[in-house]
């Protein structure tokens, strides 16, 4: 039950956003779809007294934008799933947003910003917005700014992103020549354990992104067969764990779950 | 005794379920639904601490946040009600026992212990203010597995026991140690099954409201209305006609909602002092508290050269948690029981050893200990194939107590009747047990792990245990009102599966109505006999069982009745339609003959007298509680059984398991209504793969439970199950009334057996097996990297 008395926000514009979450900092949070923040407040885990909904500020669109697939802060997995533009320029999200866990109720309210914003090491939007190179574009006291997803993620459930700043955007580069997606759980009803994004770029090139085996994404350029496990075996020092598995577990699959994302890679339905 | 007379009718076997449409479209209503006018919402404060001196518990800020109407710790409670009054208790065993606070009052035993609680206008209310109560403890060391419990310098929970252990309960028979001399070969092996418990949809909940007249109304989502009420009534010192215990429709019992929880007199208590209803309903986070099924087993078995069992030996240690009040450590007792299963094994020596930790309390969880048995029994056979070389199918039929034995007496439960033999036959037939072995085969070749698993679940139900709160025997009334509509009040509850559809399909059977004509109405301590409720799949057997003896009464009285009035020789009336027919004739409507002894028995004495309402109990006899001369006891009435066979594949590189094939043929003796049934299995199959794979809830060394949602306690979905093939066969209890065995829990023990089977089958290959539970991807890697993969 949340514990708080609430008082819901409906600024009409970004401008109004940002204000009110200078206001209030830590007590405030933006409101996607709810899906992360509303069973936090019920179980007593996060305690805040301002809900700031962007219904207003629309941010619910995706367009292609030169070159660029941009995707607003609200937009839900359904939507990303039903896109033409998402479909045909950014497939590997396509893929992403249909393999979430939760059936439909989920994935209609629930959004691809919200799931980067919340950070979470074991969730599939992380490893794949670095994956396609995304750029997050943010909305302060001093204005926006924009960085790219590799420099937003910071460590587990933390984000650049400060209280008084919200994600408005997020734009994806859509040039690559193929993709692959390996996601490992448990079960249906688990949290990704570890995923990989493989991109095929021109010339060839992949580059692997790993997520849920360690705090942050893990991006490797120029993989091959030999540089991969070394590559690996750098970058997960600290690996991640959680309630469902250790990070030695998660080490000792990860290469796996690479090498089926690599095998996974197919061309673009252009 | 045998089975009486069939019914003039055999009762249709796929009636749909009563009010099934109002549970399906959402409009049942459950426990949560219950507003009464003015009702204030409690929460419990409790323990972050597993072992520890409760030093203060400081509740001035919660007393004066908003809303909040009461709020008090286990000193102030102690004014008003004394001990919880347990269900099970152990020491009506001659096993070690102590009081059990309703709010811990100095000593804290677990995390999740209840110290505090709070009671508010809203449940929000109450949940702040109970986080601003402040509680101080002085910590102190922790036990935190059964194994390190028993050492000897182990911390003691209750010192004055001297032990962790509740007690060493013995299930021996024969000469173990001569045959063990004897064998040729003997093999040893130790399996632990991993904490977990049922997790119904619907968690528990209670509404307590108190009248002007000082009567107690009780809403609760339990699986015990009258038990809770005879509970509450010593507690409060009030007669049980002073209480009334209403259990609602209920989301799903499982044994998690067997009476004997603090929050059932919480809410009593505070309503009382409040002057207001009070509700309290049980977070997902706190049904997670209560656990179940831990278990560590050490087993060898002793065997000759075509894979017979000579003798076996099993100590299980159960991790009970904390010593609860309601039925949760006769789990372990059940484990020990159902040794040696469906095998003929004359010798045998198993220890059952419930022993306390610094974890909370289990209670029921489907499967009572039998999933427990099943699962090592089954291992145990495969091991002897492997050893041999041989196919697990034979070991089995090798073993298995043959049809032509039964009734069939082990030292611990009179097996009823069954054909295992045949039951496993017909699922390697069903399920294709020489094709799943083919694409085994051809899997190996790609390098791909696949393993088939076989495993034959002996289901022990309808227990009776004399001394406790909880009987095996039921009672039911069958009432007629004039308009010739037929009420069954019966002392058994719905846990959500459809009894109550069951038992009147078996009353309208031997009455000749339709069932729309018969209502049946369950659960509330005012209108239905004092009964136990739901658990051990027992609805059909006793609650139908009386209610079929009650109807056979009123049946007698009918057809003399009927008699009379048709001119008729009372032993040529059929019950059929609706009507009461000497042989082809057209004879009477039953509504008439009840409408006739209703207006003019007494005056036409051939009516006989009027009472049209009748009353019995029952109990299967197929009960022995005084030992026999040979020492055999029998607390289990019937015994269905399952065959279940499974392919698997096993991800060398990651240790997850996917379940391809699935086949299950099922003996719960006669089957009353198979849509039930089907469903019931299929369930109980789910939990079972649930259980086998993933469902867990672990604990940090120093006793923090790290599940606390359903994203950290995995349930199956279903995508994660396979089409499951089902299949019955059908050898009625020669014991109970209507032929019936049970059907609930059976299916539990077989899946949780067949997965291990069917792991480990795959796993073979590799020289390793896996004997941790659950077989999570984890757990399965780490025996995988053992074999240096």
């Amino acid at each position: 039950m949340i514990r708080t008395p609430l008082r819901f926000h409906t600024p009409a514009d970004a401008e109004e956003a940002v204000g009110l979450l200078a206001e209030h900092r830590e007590r405030a949070s933006v409101i996607g779809g709810g899906t992360v923040i509303v069973p936090l407040m019920s179980r007593g885990e996060r305690a805040i007294d301002h809900i700031v909904d962007l219904t207003k500020l629309r941010l619910d669109r995706i367009e292609l934008i030169d070159d660029r697939v941009v995707l607003g802060a609200r937009v839900t997995y359904r939507q990303i799933i039903d896109s033409a533009i998402c479909r045909r320029h950014v497939p590997l999200l396509l893929d992403m947003a249909a393999g979430i866990t939760g059936g439909a109720q989920l994935r209609n309210q629930a959004t691809l910003a919200g799931s980067a914003c919340h950070a979470n090491p074991a969730s599939d939007a992380p490893a794949v917005l670095v994956a396609l190179d995304a750029r997050m574009r943010l909305e302060g006291p001093a204005g926006e700014r924009e960085l790219a997803a590799d420099d937003f993620f910071l460590d587990a459930f933390t984000s650049t992103l400060s209280t008084d700043e919200l994600l408005t955007s997020i734009s994806l580069s859509c040039g690559s020549e193929g993709f692959g997606y390996h996601k490992l759980k448990h079960c249906t009803g688990s949290w990704p354990i570890v995923t990989a994004a493989a991109v095929r770029h021109d010339g060839g090139r992949c580059t692997v992104t790993i997520g849920g085996a360690r705090a942050t994404p893990l991006h490797l350029v120029e993989v091959g067969d030999r540089s991969l496990d070394d590559a690996v075996a750098a970058g997960l020092a600290q690996p991640w764990s959680d309630e469902l598995a250790s990070g030695e577990y998660r080490r000792a699959v990860v290469g796996a779950v690479v090498r089926r994302a690599l095998a996974a890679i197919r061309q673009p339905l252009r | 005794m045998t089975s009486q007379a069939a019914p003039d009718a055999s009762p249709p076997r796929r009636v749909r379920r009563k009010q099934g449409d109002l549970v399906l479209t959402g409009r049942g209503g459950y426990l949560d639904d219950i507003e009464l006018p003015g009702t204030l919402h409690a929460t419990v404060v409790r323990s972050t601490e597993a072992s520890a001196d409760l030093l203060e518990v400081d509740l001035e800020a919660a007393r004066r946040a908003p809303g909040v109407r009461w709020a008090m710790d286990g000193h102030e409670l102690a004014e008003h009600v004394p001990a919880l009054v347990p269900l099970v208790d152990p020491s009506r065993f001659g096993l070690r026992s102590s009081p059990t606070p309703v709010l811990a009052v100095d000593r804290i035993r677990y995390e999740g212990e209840p110290i505090a609680v709070v009671v508010a206008d809203t449940l929000a209310q109450a949940e702040a203010a109970a986080d601003t109560v402040q509680v101080t403890y002085s910590r102190r060391p922790a036990v935190l597995d059964a194994e390190t419990a028993l050492a000897d310098d182990a911390a003691l929970l209750f010192p004055e026991w001297k032990t962790n252990a509740i007690g060493e309960i013995p299930f021996s028979d024969g000469d173990p140690d001569a045959r063990y001399a004897q064998a040729p070969h003997v093999l040893e092996g130790e399996m632990s099954i991993q904490r977990y418990n049922a997790a119904p949809l619907e968690t528990r909940g209670y509404l307590a409201s108190w009248g002007a007249d000082e009567r107690l109304t009780l809403y609760a989502s339990t699986q015990n209305p009258h038990p809770l009420r005879t509970q509450l009534a010593e507690m409060f010192k009030l007669p049980p006609t002073q209480i009334h215990v209403i259990a609602t429709r209920m989301g799903g019992g499982f044994g998690h909602k067997f009476a004997g929880f603090p929050e059932e007199v919480l809410v009593c208590v505070l309503s009382r002092l409040v002057g207001a209803p009070v509700k309290w309903i049980e977070t997902r986070a706190e049904s997670m508290l209560v656990g179940g099924r831990e278990y560590l087993h050490r087993f060898s078995v002793a065997f000759d050269d075509q894979g017979r069992i000579l003798a076996l030996r099993d100590r299980i240690l159960g991790d009970i948690g904390a010593l609860g009040t309601s039925a949760g450590w006769g789990m372990v007792y059940v484990a020990g029981m159902t040794f040696p299963g469906p095998y003929l094994v004359a010798d045998y020596d198993v220890q059952a050893v419930p022993v306390v930790t610094n974890k909370p309390p289990w209670n029921g969880a489907i499967g009572y200990g039998k999933e427990s048995a099943s699962l090592v029994l089954e291992r145990m056979v495969d091991m002897i194939a492997h050893a041999l070389g041989i196919d697990p199918v034979d070991v089995r039929l090798t073993n298995f107590i043959p049809a032509d034995a039964f009734p069939y007496f082990t030292k611990s439960k009179r097996l009823d009747s069954g054909d295992y033999a045949a039951a496993l036959r017909a699922v390697l037939e069903l399920g294709d047990y020489t094709g799943l072995r083919h694409r085994q085969a051809i899997a190996q070749d790609d390098d791909a792990l696949l393993g088939v698993g076989v495993a034959l679940e002996l289901c022990p139900e309808g227990s009776d245990s004399p001394g406790v709160l909880l009987r095996g025997y039921d009672t039911s009334t069958v009432r007629i009102d004039p308009m010739g509509s037929v009420a069954v009040l019966t002392g058994v509850t719905s846990p959500g599966t459809g009894n109550e559809t069951g038992i009147a399909q078996v009353v309208a059977a031997e009455l000749g109505l339709d069932v729309e004509q018969v209502s049946v109405w369950q659960g509330d301590t005012d209108i239905s006999p004092y009964g136990y409720g739901n658990f051990s799949s027992r609805g059909m057997n006793v609650g139908g069982g009386a209610a079929v003896l009650a109807a056979r009464e009123l049946k007698t009285k009918l057809r003399a009745a009927a008699a009379g009035m048709l001119q008729a020789d009372p032993e040529s009336l059929v019950f059929h339609g609706g009507r009461i027919r000497p042989g082809d004739g057209d004879g009477i409507a039953f509504a008439d003959v009840v409408r006739a002894i209703y207006d003019y028995s007494i005056a036409l004495p051939a009516l006989g007298d009027p009472q049209l309402e009748a009353t019995r109990t029952y109990h299967p006899p197929n009960l022995l509680h005084i030992p026999d001369e040979a020492g055999r006891t029998s607390s289990y009435p019937t015994f269905p059984y399952s065959a279940h066979l499974a392919l698997v594949e096993v991800d060398r590189d990651t240790g997850v398991v996917r379940v391809l094939e699935y086949s299950c043929v099922h003996d719960c003796g006669v089957i009353i209504n198979q849509n039930f049934v089907d469903g019931q299995l299929l369930g109980s199959i789910a939990l079972g793969i649930g259980g086998a794979l993933w469902e867990a809830l672990p604990y940090t060394p120093d006793g923090h439970l790290t599940a606390r949602t359903f994203k950290h306690q995995l349930l199956p979905r279903a995508p994660d199950l396979p089409p499951i093939r089902l299949g019955h066969q059908v050898t009625p209890s020669p014991f109970t009334v209507l032929g019936t065995k049970g059907a609930g829990e059976s299916g539990v023990a077989g899946a949780i057996a067949v997965m291990s089977c069917a792991v480990n089958d795959a796993l073979k290959p590799l020289g390793i097996h896996a004997h941790t539970m659950p077989l999570s991807p984890p757990n399965v890697l780490r025996a995988l990297q053992e074999a240096g993969r």
